[in-house]
């Protein structure tokens, strides 16, 4: 009887057949019991509202300089214009082109009369009003009649004899309730050259029960611009823009943000007080 | 005999190569990325390729404490038992570490080998320079030689403080493990 095929090669691939099938048993009996999902990074998909600072300090000096503006208008407005001899200005009310001035003639004072903008009163018409003047034209030319001051009105304003300075402490509390002005090219250089930073500031976390509660000032070069922004050695460092550095991820989000944003306030807590320093990037 | 003991390394051999082939790598990755992930490092956005007897991963980036720390473009695994590596290429940290090293890195090349079986040997090469690590698996110590460049000698010399200079030039930082 001859042999159809080598028995010897046919129990060497029987043997390899079934090493091939234990090794294919383990790999599915590993991926059975160790399958689990992979690790993404989940940053907190919390709101975090940007910070805008609403400075009333900076809508005031905006209003004011337009109020120095008007009052210069004004002011060029009289230095060319008459003013008028035989009337009387009472009151008035509005602004510019909008409103009504109570007028008398100089010969009847008690005889006051209501004149609107654009209105006539003894050929004269009222076109502008001011803060304490009313301009009429007649004629093409501009006459004005300022608004008579009482003595008692302005004897209400006193000249300070001698500015007395505030004292060191109250002078700098003063400067780090105002906001800071930050050049923007400063924060340029250090987001540039990082390693500057850590040579005129050290800052280290602080830990409570094994959480992080801010950002200790530990040195400080006093002749460096951080001084200069009012931080101090010992200050906690516990808010930036409304964001709690409890973490590592949140400090270095907001350094990662500085070219960015144009207002930055930080808290932090000096001699158990809670301080507040704003920061305006121009 | 000797044929019978040559057979049995045959077969031995054929199996751990076939039983290497069939490893789920992706699954054992992921439970690595689970030990990692409890000290707090993760690795997100990378693409997986189990290659048969290797194990490729593009694209990731590591991040620390939930910070982005260090984007990693290839990462390749050779597992063969006598032989085994880990090939990291085009390596990039962060900015946020700008300030403690260059970030660019070219390569780490971390290989373990039956010919030398109590060392762990590195290598690496970057904007840093070359370095070259040593883990003595027996007595549980790091050895870190570097070779500095000079934009490292130039700007990084606060790190370099850590390390201790050596008459060659070079530096050398030891570790306990």
């Amino acid at each position: 009887m001859s042999k159809l095929f080598n028995i010897s090669l046919l129990k060497t691939f029987l043997i390899l057949l079934t090493l091939v099938v234990i090794a294919k048993g383990i790999s599915v009996s590993m991926w059975y019991y160790l399958q689990c999902d992979g690790v993404e990074l989940h940053t907190a998909s919390t709101y975090e509202p940007e910070y805008h600072r609403i400075d009333f300090h900076s809508m005031i000096e905006k209003e004011r300089k337009k109020h120095k503006v008007q009052k210069e208008i004004i002011k060029k407005k009289t230095t060319n214009a008459q003013s008028i001899t035989n009337m009387l200005l009472k009151g008035l009310y509005g602004k510019g082109e909008k409103g009504f001035a109570i007028v008398a003639l100089k010969s009847s004072p008690e005889k006051t009369s209501i004149v609107s903008t654009g209105e006539n009163f003894s050929g004269y018409v009222l076109s502008f009003i001011g803060s304490n003047s009313v301009t009429f034209v007649k004629n093409a030319k501009e006459y004005i009649l300022a608004l008579k001051i009482t003595k008692e009105a302005s004897g209400q304003i006193k000249r300070v004899k001698k500015y007395k300075k505030p004292i060191q402490k109250e002078q700098e509390a003063v400067e780090d309730d105002l906001p800071h002005d930050v050049q923007r090219s400063d924060i340029e250089y250090f987001a540039k050259h990082p390693r500057e930073i850590w040579k005129n500031i050290s800052i280290r976390e602080v830990k409570k029960n094994n959480k992080i509660i801010g950002f200790k000032v530990r040195r400080i070069n006093k002749k460096s611009v951080f001084a200069k922004l009012g931080l101090k050695k010992g200050d906690l460092i516990v808010k930036a823009n409304n964001i709690t550095l409890d973490s590592y991820k949140n400090a270095i989000d907001l350094y990662n943000k500085i070219d960015t944003i144009s207002t930055m306030q930080i808290v932090v807590i000096r001699d158990n007080q809670e301080k507040e320093f704003v920061y305006e990037i121009n | 005999m000797v044929k019978k003991i040559g057979k049995f390394f045959v077969y031995f051999f054929f199996f751990l190569a076939v039983l290497l082939f069939f490893t789920p790598k992706d699954v054992l990755y992921h439970q690595a990325e689970q030990k990692l992930n409890s000290l707090g490092i993760v690795i997100s956005h990378e693409i997986i390729e189990d290659a048969g007897f290797t194990f490729k991963i593009r694209d990731a980036q590591l991040s620390v404490k939930k910070i982005p720390s260090v984007y990693i473009k290839n990462i390749k695994f050779s597992v063969f038992g006598f032989y085994n590596s880990i090939d990291v290429q085009q390596i990039e940290l962060s900015k946020t570490l700008k300030s403690f090293a260059p970030t660019k890195i070219v390569f780490i090349k971390a290989q373990y080998t039956l010919l030398n079986p109590l060392h762990l040997i590195a290598n690496a090469k970057g904007a840093f320079g070359t370095a070259e690590v040593d883990i003595d698996i027996v007595q549980k110590k790091l050895t870190l030689y570097l070779h500095p460049s000079k934009l490292m000698l130039k700007d990084y010399k606060s790190t370099l403080r850590n390390l201790k200079k050596l008459k060659t030039g070079g530096y050398i930082y030891e570790q306990a493990l």
